[in-house]
């Protein structure tokens, strides 16, 4: 039967399984492996022949969702959403036709009989309530669903605890004929500990919403396989929104399901709503409201994966043609474009603030798309095969210059909090969580750059409110509850919802004063983890560094020695553009120049990075020496800049050299390249100017650019169209031709962006492995056999959740 | 995994409106144990630019001396007049030819599809070169070197336009630290293979080098140091063949220097052989390696020199020679194509349309436990540019 088993044993057999990695931060440790799949093959894989064999049933996925409790606000958000919506009532018990589920087993005790603190207490008293080792295992607010073969399970998470055995207690299992669960997704804003809402994707493409713990919600959708006949690929609830969720296929098609419209008998008729180069996106053509809501045909081939921006704005999509896509929610418009080096992309994640896109997939790297200038800015090869997962660790992300005048507030916090994270101090990290909320939050707003109202507001509005606002306005076919997205991102934050909003009210009125840098700027660092097929677990760190190398042939920049590195960023710091200058530009806006402000973003975006501003080139430590063009509002703000980054500089040092982990390649690197800019500046000044005056009369200076970004999804914009990034790279000329990618900023060669190498590169599996979740005390992982394993950050001891 | 074939007009049915025209799927009879040769015919019937260049032969000969080419452009040309669109043939003529020409595979036993498959390649290579020459004798000069030379000195024919590519070795003596770095042609890759790998990851280690001890010495022209101990051999040995009998393999020589192989010129169609029969001391024999090597259906080389002539070139995969059983001298092989978008097995005399996803049940099998496994063995992937050209 399933076992749990700590530390190292997990595995001893075969070759030699890593059960403990360090980084810089300090050393993450095999807690707990749980294995569900010794019950599970006995059961699995004996009498139907229809059953496919383990090797090819799907891929063994992990859902987490932590339960925000009886909060008054969501709940009544929720249960009005749900009554106001006409023929919301869920048929009981329907009947599920070919995906009944055969054996609907409760092992578990009946949640409701285990004795529970209720809703707020619970949550807020958890983080010091649990050294009372209360065995209750549903007193953790967190839950996860497990996939495995035509099983799937929901359980308490337990976190890095392995005295508790779970898996004989699971809160659901459900057991499938003829179709097995490919994927899952928790509803976030429904999780209460009565109520959990738990849509699942079927190998046959059918798709179930249940509450896995009322069991009072059972409905199917795509039953008759009517809707699409291929597997499910990925599902995935619209961010703030109660009713809708979006479902990719093996056929390349994604479908918005409302769950309250009805779904049709027939197969629906569609009509064409938007399109663009090789994507269009249908409305379901039908009197009444039914499933699905829309269509979107995206590219050629299966769609392998999609994941909405944390600012809910943005789906980045990837598929079996290769290519990343990343298209603005609500209003369909296709707004970046990106191919992997060869082969389908596999899976796909946003940085907590945005502002970067991570893909894997069969060219075995690991790429790193950045949004504000619609570029590949790194590869990452460490991996032996295929990237199956690739995830940010926001708990270990620096951020450096996340906003305008935010990054002197949010910097401080977040360096304090990960420099506390660092020494051990692991509560730290829920301030730090809330931070990277508010921050990824508005951060939004700055990646909507050519959107100059949407911009202004977040700067100049009133904290988070004007955040909310903002979510509001542009997921619009959702409707959030105001205030929901915060409360629930507060209340996994445990106890720390008060110092949070002390924290964002801190921020606002920084946010005001914008040129006062008086705070500490940590250079963006960061941390993304990736698993594959090769059974290996890879962390990379991107560090400012690599993430400013501007494109073009040059040597690789990470973690090389000292005397590769020096010309490399010289050489970057005369053709810069990357989050730096952006905030520096906004910065100028806010003080005087909207206009120029506008233009020069979307410049940024449009074409290779450059060079707007020789000014705006200056890198940390270059200098106070300042080009007169934009005036006395750039002086100040460059002056910022260059003050506030050098003392971050200082700052990660020491980070460095305290945990005893440095990375003498990067550190050194710092150095070199500060050291090396003095000598070259002379250069790139004189270079520059010409090339800036060209593009920025080339752009003009309207402020519509955000509809020229827009359009330029469509491959039509106008020529002067400053974000037709797609025209920038060459794209719109041929996109079914990947040969033609190849060299251009949308599939850089080898030589042309900086390869990097893996951080941490550990075989920790026998058998391939397919989910990777990093959790605040956490980093969870699972693989085909479908073990679960957690590894505790370094500080957070088994004691601690 | 049990293949049932549907029988012809269900796989015509299941096509439907999609089913190209001027295309035929045709199944190969099987004359006992001669799937090797089936499944590598198959393979190379749907690469394109080899069928058309072995239909353009037979359009150009018509009434040539039978030879193993000639044999098998009637082969191709039969199926591709064939009235119906799909059914089986027998390849009856080519497979006596074949027992004909070598004598290895003048019986009833299983051989290996990638021994086939180069003998196959080769022998058609020197038939042309021999009709070259017997039509214009000038263009060849007799005695101008050895036979290994011989191809260089002339023109490439068409095997080689489509098959051969450039690897580029450089050597590096650890005396001296002289490197020096010279050019051979291949007309595939022999690809060592770990476990749970791709096989991007098997190739990259062509340039991977490594140290290896043997007994024998290697001589530095430069220096002319003999040096011990350290060895460079990479960690997928390449195997590297020329002529029929000229095998290059360095793990035989183990030098006593660092040597990295890219590859500088890439070939139209990349023939990757998967080296899944490893002999094994302990039971004297050799034995099926089951690792998991996935394959993508785009490849792109990371092993390129800097001077490569062609190192972006994007491949598609467009056939797979599958080895199905648990030995290399049991089992069965059959192929699996793309054609027109959409992919085929053959399994012998019959056909039968696969959906791209079930490729993964080909990769092979994660756990090392020895059993039957099918495995991808001989992998064609074909340049995406080649139509236009």
């Amino acid at each position: 039967m399933a076992s749990i088993g700590g530390g190292g044993d997990a595995g001893n057999s075969r070759e030699e399984l890593k059960s403990q990695f360090t980084t810089r931060e300090g050393t993450y440790r095999l807690t707990s492996a749980v294995e569900f799949s010794r019950s599970n093959r006995s059961l699995s894989y004996v009498t139907n022949n229809t059953n496919p064999a383990p090797g090819t049933s799907p891929p063994v996925r992990l859902s987490f969702v932590t339960l925000v409790g009886s909060r008054p606000g969501v709940d009544v958000a929720a249960s009005e959403s749900r009554s106001n919506s006409p023929g919301s009532g869920p048929p009981e018990t329907s009947s599920p036709g070919a995906m009944t589920p055969s054996g609907v087993t409760v092992i578990s005790n009946n949640i409701n009989n285990v004795p529970v603190n209720n809703g707020e207490s619970l949550l807020m008293s958890h983080n010091s309530d649990h050294h009372d080792s209360n065995p209750d295992i549903y007193s953790t607010p967190h839950r996860f669903c497990v996939n495995m073969g035509k099983e799937l399970y929901v359980y308490p998470y337990m976190g890095c605890r392995k005295d508790v055995d779970i898996i004989s207690k699971p809160i659901d299992k459900r057991v499938y004929k003829g179709t097995n669960p490919t994927c899952h997704d928790f509803n976030s804003l429904a999780a209460t500990q009565e109520s959990l809402l738990l849509v699942i994707g079927f190998s046959g493409g059918q798709i179930q919403l249940v509450d896995p713990i009322s069991k009072e919600v059972n409905k199917l959708f795509n039953e008759e396989r009517v809707v699409d006949k291929t597997r499910v690929t990925c599902i995935r609830w619209i961010p703030n929104s109660l009713t809708q969720f979006l479902v990719s296929h093996g056929s390349g098609h994604m479908y918005l399901y409302n769950i309250d419209n009805p779904s049709g008998t027939t197969s629906p008729s569609y009509q064409v709503s938007k399109s663009g180069p090789s994507y269009t996106v249908y409305n379901c053509k039908s009197k009444t409201a039914r499933n699905p809501v829309t269509r979107w045909t995206i590219g050629d081939g299966a769609i392998n994966e999609f994941a909405f921006s944390p600012c809910g704005q943005f789906l980045a999509v990837v598929s079996q043609d290769g290519f990343l896509r990343i298209i603005r929610y609500d209003s369909h418009e296709l707004v970046g474009i990106t191919r992997s080096y060869f082969g389908g992309l596999l899976c796909v994640c946003w940085s907590p603030d945005s502002k970067y896109v991570c893909v894997g997939g069969e060219d075995d790297l690991v790429t790193l798309w950045s949004f504000k200038e619609k570029r590949v800015v790194a590869r990452g090869q460490g991996h032996k095969s295929w990237v199956s997962v690739v995830a940010f660790d926001p708990f270990t992300t620096t951020y450096g210059d996340i906003e305008v005048s935010e990054d002197c507030a949010g910097g401080e916090t977040t360096g304090n909090c990960s420099h506390r994270h660092l020494s051990n101090d692991c509560h730290s990290s829920g301030v730090y969580s809330c931070d990277s909320v508010t921050t990824s939050g508005t951060s939004c707003a700055n990646q909507n750059v050519s959107c100059s109202s949407c911009q202004q507001n977040s700067v100049s509005g009133s904290g988070k409110a004007v955040l909310v606002n903002h979510v509001n306005n542009n997921a619009s076919s959702s409707s959030p509850p105001p205030s929901s997205a915060n409360v629930n991102n507060c209340a996994s934050n445990l106890n720390n919802v008060n110092r949070s909003s002390r924290h964002s009210r801190t921020s606002d009125s920084m946010r005001l004063s914008v040129s006062e840098p008086q705070t500490t700027r940590i250079p963006a660092c960061y941390r993304v983890g990736s698993v594959g097929q090769d059974t290996q677990l890879c962390l990379w760190d991107l560090t400012e560094d690599v993430l400013k190398h501007p494109f073009g042939k040059s040597r690789p920049a990470s973690r090389v020695p000292v005397s590769d590195t020096s010309p490399c960023i010289v050489h970057s710091s005369s053709k810069i553009c990357n989050s730096h200058h952006h905030h520096q530009n906004i910065n100028i806006s806010n003080t005087n120049m909207p206009n120029s402000n506008n233009s020069i973003v979307s410049n940024c975006t449009a074409v290779c990075n450059s060079v707007n501003h020789p000014s705006d080139h200056r890198e940390d430590g270059e200098g106070n020496t300042t080009a007169a063009v934009n005036g006395s509002g750039t002086q100040t703000a460059t002056n910022t800049a260059s003050s506030t980054s050098s003392s971050g500089n200082g700052t990660s040092s020491s980070h460095n050299s305290s945990s005893g982990h440095s990375h003498h390649g990067i550190l050194s690197l710092r150095f070199a390249g500060a050291l090396g800019f003095g000598g070259d500046k002379e250069k790139s000044k004189d270079r520059e100017p010409g090339k800036e005056h060209k593009r920025n009369f080339s752009l003009g200076s309207s402020s519509k650019t955000e509809k020229s970004s827009g359009s330029g999804g469509k491959g039509g914009g106008p020529a002067g169209g400053a974000a037709n990034f797609l025209a920038s790279i060459g794209i719109s000329v041929n996109l079914d031709d990947p040969m033609k990618l190849i060299g251009t900023q949308a599939c850089p060669r080898l030589d042309e962006c900086p390869l990097l190498e893996p951080l941490v590169c550990k075989k920790i599996s026998h058998e391939r492995l397919t989910a990777l979740i990093f959790r605040e005390e956490s980093i969870v992982t699972t693989c085909q056999d479908g073990i679960v394993c957690t590894w505790a950050r370094p500080g957070d001891a088994v004691s601690q959740l | 995994m049990m293949y049932c074939g549907t029988n012809a007009s269900q796989l015509e049915k299941e096509i439907g409106l999609e089913f190209p025209n001027n295309e035929r799927f045709f199944g190969l009879a099987n004359f006992g144990n001669t799937c090797y040769s089936n499944s590598v015919l198959q393979a190379l019937y749907f690469c394109k630019p080899f069928r058309e260049k072995v239909l353009e032969y037979k359009a150009k000969n018509k009434r040539p001396k039978e030879t193993l080419l000639s044999c098998l452009a009637d082969l191709f040309y039969t199926i591709t007049t064939q009235k119906k669109k799909v059914g089986s043939i027998a390849p009856k003529k080519f497979i006596a030819r074949l027992r004909k020409e070598k004598e290895e595979f003048d019986n009833y036993l299983q051989q290996d599809a990638h021994e086939f498959l180069n003998f196959l390649i080769n022998r058609i290579n020197e038939i042309i070169l021999a009709e070259r020459q017997s039509q214009n004798p000038k263009l060849s000069k007799p005695g101008s070197g050895p036979d290994l030379n011989d191809s260089k000195n002339q023109e490439p024919t068409w095997v080689h336009e489509i098959f051969q590519g450039i690897l580029t070795s450089e050597t590096r003596c650890l005396n001296c630290e002289t490197v020096s770095s010279k050019d051979e042609d291949f007309l595939d890759l022999q690809v060592d293979i770990d476990q749970n790998t791709s096989i991007t990851h098997c190739l990259r280690c062509f340039s991977n080098m490594e140290m290896l001890c043997g007994d024998n010495k290697f001589k530095c022209d430069n220096c002319c140091s003999y040096q011990e101990a350290q060895v460079i051999l990479k960690t997928c040995s390449l195997k590297f063949y020329h002529h029929n009998d000229y095998k290059y393999n360095m793990t035989k020589l183990c030098l006593l220097l660092q040597k990295r192989m890219r590859v500088k010129k890439l070939p139209v169609i990349l023939a990757l052989h998967l080296k899944r029969f490893k002999y094994v001391e302990q039971y004297n024999r050799h034995i099926k390696v089951s690792h998991r090597v996935v394959f993508p259906l785009e490849l792109r080389l990371f092993n390129t020199s800097d001077d490569a002539v062609n190192p972006d070139r994007l491949y598609d995969l467009v056939a797979v020679v599958i080895h199905c059983g648990s030995g290399p001298n049991r089992g069965h092989y059959i192929s699996i194509v793309k054609s027109h978008g959409f992919w085929l097995l053959f399994d012998d005399d019959m056909v039968d349309k696969i959906d791209a996803s079930a490729i993964e049940d080909f990769y092979g099998l994660t756990s090392n436990v020895q059993k039957s496994s099918e495995t991808g063995y001989i992998l064609f992937y074909q340049s995406k540019d080649y139509n236009n050209t």
